[in-house]
């Protein structure tokens, strides 16, 4: 019993230990515990706070970023905008030029002829016509290199601001005042032309008698190569084989003489006209329309994208706008004589012909086919047609295109895009159902045009070799969409429309560059034969209100207009001018 | 190369269109396809007789869509042969004729000895004709070479252009038949059945 009361005691006591250990630490700890809880909560709360302040910066930056967004896409349009209106400016620049070029030729012409008709003082004031196709030269590749924005840097600093009306603003403020300067010597030698731009304030435009402070010199001056000046000729002395026309003094070079041919721009001259051979030496004036049998499509193809030979866009046009219910279109071929005929007119000669006068359509593909076929090298160059052919036979779809888009990079540009708008023309001609040419036809038909062999001569083996692979390069480049072409026939849609305006069938201006002929270069000459002595004429004209749109050309045409003007009346010639 | 004696080659030239592959499709598989397929270049073989034995009959049926002189000249100088088609509804297929008869002539020196069939195909079509009978024959008289209007369609005058234009050839003794009176087709069947049997 005692020893049960015993070993009860030890138990209770050692229980009593256990308690009191248990009851001596927990408190402190406890506490802790406590603290620690209130620290954690603090921590969250502070997060929490955080993570609202947090919020509230995003919603705000988010807004930020819209607006700033929304000001970029302004810009964005705004640059579109700005695009456009160069290029406008830039396809009536051209325009005008060559209109200017004809009229040149007209009053040349009109001043050999019946001269009775001009005074002195309207000759003198046109004098500055003959010096203008060189000056215009001059100034183009002046304003070339300084007009254009080489890159447009879209980086933040140029977004930051949208600010571009406020250039309107002040150009609203100031007007321009261009005034050009054409000195005349009596001995026909240095015909000057000197073009200042100035911009002046506001007021002064609105007190005449102020003489007006220049603000800024816009670059423009322009001076036409004496005749010792500008790009010489680089002549060559040969013996005729071949009778050509001297160009100074428009007589045949007879066969076995000697003559000289300029290496860069091909003139042709006798060794005793050789001092009155027109300078500068233009390379690109002589280089197409005259000698043609080895132009390749880059001579026939316009400086500025998209590099499309005009006589295949004209084909084209004509083609698609009535052409496409003929069934076996670009299969049937047209008259032989008559395709050549086309074919000539349209590369060599001044005007256009006017091919909705052409009644078979067929004379027509069959111009363009004639004219792919027989350039020296074909579309798809000799040195890629390889490349084409073993993309083209690729099984995978996916693999085979992905090779061709990489050779058609490789292309040249004016063959690339004149590819382009060959390939989206064809892809319409095979949606039509009517025409029965469908992609398998159009590209059996094409083909051998387009893709051509790898060597100039191929043997015959090579020849039936290759027709048979041509098909299918042609049926693969159909197969790549539109939109893919596009960007090469029609760099942006704008450039798209004004083709469609400008190209109109009844043109009459040659659609393969700026007219030019030997008479013209006759002209400079002429202001000589006026019995008066060095005469200035300065002309002040007209307020421009924005420079970058109009160049000299612009302003020398409303110079030339009103005098034009008085022509029209006793000429007919003029009724060929299109005004 | 040497020449095979017992391949006998005859190209067929025309404009794009006028059925320079359907008269030869009806002629060697006497059938008619309504499609519209522009050829690239197509050879057709079938056996023939040929001074009383066997040789081959090799036709060429050429493109009409666009004419490369490379490949043309090499066809006119393998050619024995020569079948120009044109298109009684279009008179500008019979103009297109014209330089490719004075190739022939230029690369075959003379077309004396050549035969020559002038046709005009699509005889069907009368509705739609644009050139007739008598300047086929005129152009043919001018030209020295025989004429006849086909219809590949409806299969008018086809075995018998061939049947003329080998007898025209005056070197060689030819004929469609092997045995003088079955046709090309008769013949080839017959000859299946003849292996048939063998085996």
């Amino acid at each position: 019993m005692e020893s049960a009361a015993g070993n009860l005691y030890n138990q209770f006591q050692s229980l009593r230990a256990q308690v009191d250990g248990l009851n001596e630490g927990i408190e402190p700890q406890f506490l802790q515990l406590a603290v620690n809880f209130e620290e954690c909560r603090k921590k969250w709360l502070r997060s929490g706070e955080e993570l609202v302040s947090c919020k509230e910066m995003l919603t705000k930056a988010e807004t930020e970023r819209g607006a700033l967004e929304v000001k970029l896409k302004h810009a964005r349009n705004q640059v579109d905008v700005e695009i456009r209106r160069r290029q406008k400016a830039e396809a009536v620049y051209e325009k005008l030029e060559r209109q200017l070029e004809l009229i040149r030729e007209l009053l040349v012409s009109e001043n050999n002829g019946n001269s009775v008709h001009l005074n002195e003082e309207q000759r003198s004031a046109l004098a500055f016509l003959s010096a203008h196709s060189q000056a215009a030269q001059a100034a183009k590749s002046n304003l070339n290199s300084s007009r254009r924005l080489n890159t447009i840097d879209e980086s933040a600093s140029l977004l930051s601001d949208i600010s571009y009306d406020q250039t309107d603003d002040s150009l609203v403020n100031e007007s321009v005042v261009a005034k050009t300067t054409i000195t005349v010597p009596v001995n026909g030698g240095a015909v000057e032309a000197v073009s200042t731009i100035e911009t002046v304030p506001y007021w002064t435009r609105s007190r005449k008698k102020t003489p007006s402070t220049p603000v800024s010199d816009f670059p423009a001056q322009m001076q036409t190569p004496k005749p010792k000046g500008g790009k010489k000729h680089h002549f060559v002395s040969k013996t005729v084989i071949k009778s050509e026309f001297c160009v100074p003094c428009g007589k045949r070079t007879k066969f076995g003489k000697m003559y000289l041919r300029c290496q860069d721009c091909r003139a042709v001259t006798h060794p005793e006209c050789r001092e009155r051979c027109p300078l500068p030496c233009n390379p690109n004036a002589f280089s197409t329309p005259i000698k043609n049998t080895e132009a390749t499509l880059a001579d026939f193809a316009p400086a500025t994208s998209p590099k499309i030979p005009a006589l295949v866009i004209y084909c084209i046009k004509e083609i698609e706008h009535r052409g496409l219910h003929e069934i076996g279109l670009y299969r049937i071929s047209g008259h032989e004589r008559m395709v050549k005929e086309l074919k000539e007119k349209l590369i060599r000669g001044k005007t256009l012909p006017p091919l909705n006068k052409v009644e078979d359509i067929n004379v027509i593909t069959g111009v363009l086919k004639d004219f792919l076929r027989n350039l020296p090298e074909p579309l798809l160059t000799f040195h890629l047609n390889k490349a084409f052919m073993e993309a083209a036979e690729i099984q995978d779809d996916d693999n085979s295109l992905a090779v061709l888009y990489q050779t058609i990079s490789e292309l040249p540009e004016p063959n690339r895009d004149t590819l382009a708008c060959l390939m989206i023309h064809l892809q319409k001609v095979s949606q039509s159902v009517d025409t029965k040419m469908d992609v398998n036809n159009l590209a059996r038909v094409f083909g051998p045009t387009l893709v051509g062999h790898a060597v100039p001569d191929p043997d015959p083996m090579t020849i039936l070799h290759d027709t048979n692979r041509q098909p299918r390069v042609i049926e693969r480049l159909l197969s790549i969409p539109t939109n893919y072409w596009s960007q090469f026939a029609y760099p942006d849609s704008t450039a798209m429309d004004s083709a469609h305006h400008s190209v109109t069938p009844d043109r009459k201006v040659s659609m393969l560059g700026p007219v030019t002929t030997p008479e013209h270069q006759m002209m400079a000459k002429t202001p000589s034969s006026t019995s008066l002595s060095q005469r200035m004429i300065t002309i002040k004209c007209f307020k421009i209100k924005d420079i970058q749109h109009y160049s000299g050309i612009e302003r020398l045409w409303y110079i030339v207009s009103p005098y034009l003007r008085e022509f029209k009346d006793f000429t007919n010639i003029s009724s060929s001018l299109k005004f | 190369m040497p020449e095979q004696s017992n391949d006998y080659r005859v190209v067929v030239f025309g404009a794009g269109g006028v059925g320079k592959s359907s008269l030869v499709l009806r002629f060697v598989k006497g059938t008619f396809r309504d499609t519209y397929i522009p050829t690239v270049e197509d050879t057709y073989r079938q056996v023939i007789s040929c001074d009383k034995s066997v040789c081959t009959l090799q036709i060429t049926d050429t493109t009409g869509s666009h004419q490369f002189p490379a490949m043309q000249r090499l066809s006119i100088s393998k050619g024995h042969a020569f079948i120009l088609v044109y298109s009684i509804t279009s008179r500008q297929s019979l103009e297109e004729l014209k330089p490719i008869y004075q190739q022939v002539l230029a690369i075959k020196g003379s077309t004396e000895s050549i035969p020559i069939m002038l046709v005009g195909n699509k005889s069907d079509e009368m509705a739609q004709r644009e050139v007739e009978t008598k300047e086929g024959e005129a152009q043919a008289t001018a030209w020295k070479c025989a004429f006849m209007e086909t219809s590949a369609k409806t299969n008018s005058n086809v075995k018998e252009l061939f049947q003329e234009l080998l007898a025209l050839e005056k070197k060689r003794d030819m004929s469609l038949s092997i045995d003088g009176k079955r046709s090309g087709k008769q013949k080839r069947a017959d000859k299946l059945k003849g292996k048939c049997s063998v085996m």
